[in-house]
């Protein structure tokens, strides 16, 4: 699968979700223009697959995102939701649908996988920086936060290394 | 007839949606009661009478398919209707389930809608 398809369907089934889940509108961020990261503190969400194929999903939301979309899901205005008690848990489940659907966009309903190792954190300003120095993400807006999307597969890893050895 | 109900998950968000989405369907519902784990939720049918189980899969200390399990091999629990609500998507999965005598699979992110329709058929309730 060529990496412009990868990023189609991550886009695609990230927008889908926060659509369906919690009616929030995800638009296409043009990076060439660029974003700005600086406004806000971040939380990442990751995940393990394992089965079909190996590999990590993790998503980086800013605090105040995670807020509102607490408050979507639920329903209820952002004064209403115990953020102590909701943001982070919204946080996951969001990275554990996306990853669901996106194992299903990506290698259809046949395969098998598990998904394991959740977990949920703070990020200091720099590792933000150097997570997304590191890696190949996916980001899009909504409203006016960053939601960036990080893909990694074993089997992309692997083919690079055959390509550069 | 009220219908007493178990939601299964550990996220506390996704009880809170289906408690929320429950309420708002046509179902007479007498008692909603909430576990965040398979070992949880089978303390609280040893406790109270429960009509149907929705349940997620991927939970800490004891997980859905664990939970169904441990059902099948009592005789007061394995007639209790379970719907698994997963984010799995394998075809091959739901049929693993189906299997085990899961009775509806719904995938996240589901409607309250599409909800609301399994749990009628599951259940035989007819609104009309």
């Amino acid at each position: 699968m060529s990496n412009k398809k990868i990023v189609d369907i991550i886009n695609e089934t990230v927008s889908g979700v926060l659509e369906q889940t919690a009616f929030m509108f995800p638009e296409p961020v043009d990076m060439a223009s660029g974003v700005s990261f600086e406004d806000f503190e971040y939380v990442l969400v990751k995940l393990n697959y394992s089965g079909y194929k190996d590999g990590t999903v993790q998503m980086i939301i800013p605090v105040d995102f995670c807020a509102e979309l607490s408050a979507n899901l639920l329903g209820e205005e952002i004064g209403d939701v115990d953020p102590e008690e909701n943001n982070f848990d919204s946080a996951k489940e969001l990275l554990n649908i996306v990853s669901g659907q996106l194992l299903v966009d990506l290698y259809g309903n046949e395969a098998l996988f598990s998904l394991i190792d959740l977990e949920v954190k703070k990020l200091e300003k720099d590792e933000f920086f150097s997570i997304i120095e590191d890696c190949e993400y996916h980001c899009c807006m909504v409203d006016d936060y960053p939601v960036i999307t990080i893909f990694t597969s074993q089997e992309v890893a692997d083919e690079c290394k055959s390509i550069n050895s | 007839m009220a219908y007493n109900i178990l939601v299964v998950d550990d996220s506390k968000t996704i009880r809170a949606i289906i408690v929320k989405i429950l309420k708002l369907t046509k179902l007479k519902i007498g008692q909603i009661f909430e576990a965040e784990n398979g070992k949880e939720a089978l303390d609280c049918l040893k406790d109270n009478w429960i009509d149907l189980i929705l349940t997620d899969l991927n939970m800490p200390v004891m997980s859905g398919i664990e939970m169904v399990s441990e059902m099948a091999r009592d005789g007061l629990l394995k007639d209790i209707p379970v719907i698994v609500i997963s984010t799995d998507g394998s075809v091959k999965r739901i049929e693993e389930l189906k299997e085990k005598g899961i009775r509806e699979y719904i995938r996240k992110p589901f409607t309250p809608e599409s909800l609301s329709e399994v749990i009628d058929r599951v259940l035989g309730v007819n609104h009309e």
